[in-house]
């Protein structure tokens, strides 16, 4: 199915990855152990030094910002393979690639762009996003001395180690919103919040935090909400690889796995896991797939990205879920790596838009198209 | 039809409340003071709660009077098991083992000599024990999974092989420990091992939950004779009745941590909005509050009823596998829809136990035999009689 859809070039591209994560990255996850509650800053360096010579920096950021400028869809080919391994959904190919910088910036004018982006690039650290669910600060425009942002979200990733910040803020004494670029430092505050045992998130705060005139970089909900599409493509596709590995554990598990003097895969009723898990698995990526497709032409809508994100996030639950259910007792072992999953991937669903949203979005859209239209009223 | 009612009597229900009140008066303070992924009691604070519970009258439960325990009936255990477990530890440590621990129920058939070297000093709480019947070959199978062999050597026995996904181990000073004597089903006997007995060896498994289980490692291990438990290889039958009695309490405790996790998703729906609009009046979110609230009732009449009949001494293998599938399959979508609810919050370790309980309810639909082996025993009784 895959090789119908990738061109040449994608399946290049795909397989290189794929043979990249399994010669460079596992091997390093091995070496440190499954109890390994991170990786060493020195492997990780010498993966984007290896990644980078082979032209693998920054998918997503433009060619000129010096990323890679690869579009969405080409970006959701690789996260499907780069996210196939341990620490894969937290950290695709170990960061090896550099964190994501949206590629959607390209579109403000600011020129703070230039001068941040370029080496939040260059540095591979990302950028944080405070831009969940809605805007949770407030800008107080200070005439040509430009921006006083107050505010604090919960739950930022990456606020820690980012090069930059994106905060999504009320603009004081006006309807509108606006997306504001923060270079992190110490004036930004960011305490850790400890989730799901191994995650670490931050809750980011402002106090008085005075920005430059440039920092705005456009409308608060447009750029957030392509922001928003931008990354649930990616989430989705990253899902995906996490469950396709898991179905490729749970698969091999049953081949090898005997109980009551039998096979587990002689069994129906695992079969019908793997089964299920293997039909929702292919389903869900075409869906990824189609979506990231039309995205990277600029037609894809807030809501076909939505389905894509909100079906690749609860299938993937279930077929880690399932997978576990076929270990038995190792697949809750940390030395099985499925624990892990299935305490990261319960966040997906949360995280970026919940699926109640999502599913409340849709709703609106489906019934909406048999209403009578208020000009027939 | 004047004796049957949905009630429970007097005596019962007191006794459910009184165990609910220690929970939220004793218990709930004190796991303020602790770590989220905490899993004990310092030794001391666990004294002093003893002590409590002790003068509440809710000291070991279930041993036998004989044996200074309070012989409660599999139904009062049951009731107990749903509210000890609704605390943030009471998944695998309920009441923070304040009420005591029992030895496994098959030591209760041991020589007078084993009664009071192992049964009373664990009932007076001066001593752990753990019970040791799965091995890496697997669990829900002993009779065939058992490969830890034991070898009768003048006046001693050999234990050689390997256990793992052992609980209670770390605070334990001796366990029971079932290796094969013979093939076959009919070829599995007891013994009680004590730590450091040389040639046996233990180390923690780190999974999904806080509290780790052990792996045993048994290296030429002498056991003395009168350390074998009831006769030779009449092991199966001790394991099935430690299995059956532990299924039905096992599956109350999840039903509990489901109710407790219910409170949180209540309380915090009431309190936050969701676009605008307060969680609780979300129909999604109702719909899972009522779909969570069917669910824990039917389960809670499932265990009560596997209970009752295991108290009237009837052949209970049929319901406990019902109920243990459908209570932790129940804890396990209600704590999933909990944390849905909440939302990111429910998994900030430091704010809420959903996440910890979400970690530990996953292994409940494996540990006590997985959902898969129970829905086995249940389907097979439709096989003809002849196969």
């Amino acid at each position: 199915m895959e090789n119908l859809i990738l061109n040449n070039e994608l399946r290049m591209m795909r397989d290189t990855v794929r043979k990249f994560v399994q010669n460079e990255v596992i091997p390093i996850e091995q070496k440190l152990g499954a109890l390994a509650a991170e990786v060493p800053v020195e492997y990780i360096e010498a993966l984007q030094g290896k990644a980078k010579k082979m032209g693998f920096w920054q998918m997503g950021a433009l060619a000129e910002w010096g990323g890679a400028g690869l579009d969405i869809f080409s970006r959701t080919v690789v996260m499907g393979e780069a996210s196939r391994h341990r620490f894969g959904l937290m950290s695709p190919a170990l960061n090896a690639f550099g964190k994501e910088i949206p590629s959607t910036l390209a579109k403000s004018e600011s020129p703070l762009i230039a001068k941040l982006i370029k080496p939040a690039v260059g540095s591979g650290e990302g950028c944080f996003l405070a831009v969940d669910g809605s805007s949770n600060f407030t800008a107080k425009r200070k005439g040509n001395n430009g921006w006083e942002i107050s505010g604090s979200q919960r739950f930022v990733a990456n606020a820690d180690k980012a090069a930059v910040g994106l905060v999504w803020a009320k603009i004081e004494g006006s309807e509108d919103t606006g997306l504001f670029l923060l270079e992190n430092s110490n004036r930004i505050k960011s305490e850790p919040v400890l989730v799901m045992r191994t995650i670490r998130l931050f809750n980011v705060s402002l106090e008085d935090y005075q920005a430059p005139v440039n920092s705005y970089l456009g409308k608060g909900k447009e750029m957030v909400g392509e922001i928003l599409q931008e990354l649930q493509i990616l989430l989705a596709a990253g899902c995906l690889g996490i469950a396709q590995e898991a179905l490729r554990l749970g698969t091999e598990y049953a081949t090898q796995r005997e109980t009551f003097g039998k096979l587990l895969e002689k069994r129906e009723a695992i079969q019908d896991m793997v089964v299920d898990s293997a039909v929702a698995l292919e389903s869900s990526r075409l869906l990824t797939w189609a979506v990231a497709k039309k995205q990277s032409l600029g037609e894809a809508s807030a809501d076909e990205v939505a389905m894509a994100k909100l079906n690749a996030t609860e299938t993937a639950f279930r077929i880690v879920d399932q997978m576990i259910q076929i270990h038995g007792g190792m697949g809750i072992t940390q030395e099985v790596v499925l624990e892990r999953w299935y305490r990261e991937l319960r966040l997906t669903r949360i995280q970026l838009v919940p699926s109640e949203i999502i599913r409340q979005r849709l709703a609106l859209r489906n019934f909406e198209k048999f209403h009578t239209p208020k000009s027939m009223q | 039809m004047a004796h049957f009612n949905f009630q429970l009597p007097k005596e019962l229900e007191d006794f459910r409340l009184k165990v609910r009140e220690f929970v939220r008066n004793e218990i709930l303070p004190l796991e303020k003071l602790l770590e989220p992924d905490a899993t004990r009691l310092s030794k001391e604070e666990l004294k002093k709660l003893q002590a409590k519970a002790k003068e509440a009258g809710l000291w070991t439960l279930g041993a036998p009077k004989k044996f200074g325990g309070q012989e409660r009936s599999i139904f009062e255990l049951t009731l107990a098991a749903e509210e000890a477990s609704q605390h943030r530890l009471g998944g695998y440590n309920p009441a923070l083992n304040a009420f005591g621990s029992e030895p496994p129920n098959v030591l209760y058939e041991g020589t007078e000599s084993q009664i009071q070297k192992y049964v009373i000093p664990t009932i007076e709480g001066r001593t752990h024990a753990f019970m040791a019947i799965t091995e890496p070959s697997g669990g829900s199978d002993p009779a065939r999974a058992i490969r830890t062999k034991a070898v009768l050597d003048g006046d001693s026995w050999v234990l050689n092989g390997s256990k793992t996904f052992i609980t209670g181990v770390d605070r334990a000073e001796y366990g029971v420990v079932f290796a094969r004597t013979d093939p076959g089903r009919e070829g599995i006997t007891g013994f009680v091992v004590e730590k450091g007995m040389p040639g046996f060896t233990w180390k923690e498994v780190p999974v999904i939950r806080p509290w780790y289980p052990c792996e045993l490692t048994f290296e030429n291990c002498r056991v003395p004779l009168d350390m074998q438990l009831g006769e030779k290889n009449k092991g199966f039958r001790l394991i099935n009745k430690w299995l059956v009695r532990n299924r039905i309490p096992y599956t109350a405790g999840c039903i509990g941590i489901a109710c407790a996790a219910m409170r949180y998703a209540i309380q915090y729906a009431q309190k936050h909005q969701l676009n605008g609009v307060p969680r609780i009046k979300n129909q999604s979110f109702q719909w899972m509050l009522g779909d969570s609230e069917i669910e824990i009732r039917a389960a809670r009449w499932l265990v009560w009823e596997a209970a009752w009949k295991a108290d009237r001494k009837e052949d209970t293998r049929r319901e406990a596998s019902i109920a243990k599938v459908f209570g932790t399959e129940t804890a396990n979508r209600v704590i999933d829809r909990c944390i849905q609810i909440i939302g990111m919050e429910a998994l900030a370790d430091y704010e809420m136990p959903l996440g910890r309980w979400y970690r530990e309810l996953r292994i409940k639909r494996i540990g006590e035999g997985p959902s898969e082996v129970h829905r086995m025993v249940i389907g097979r009784d439709y096989l003809p009689k002849e196969e």
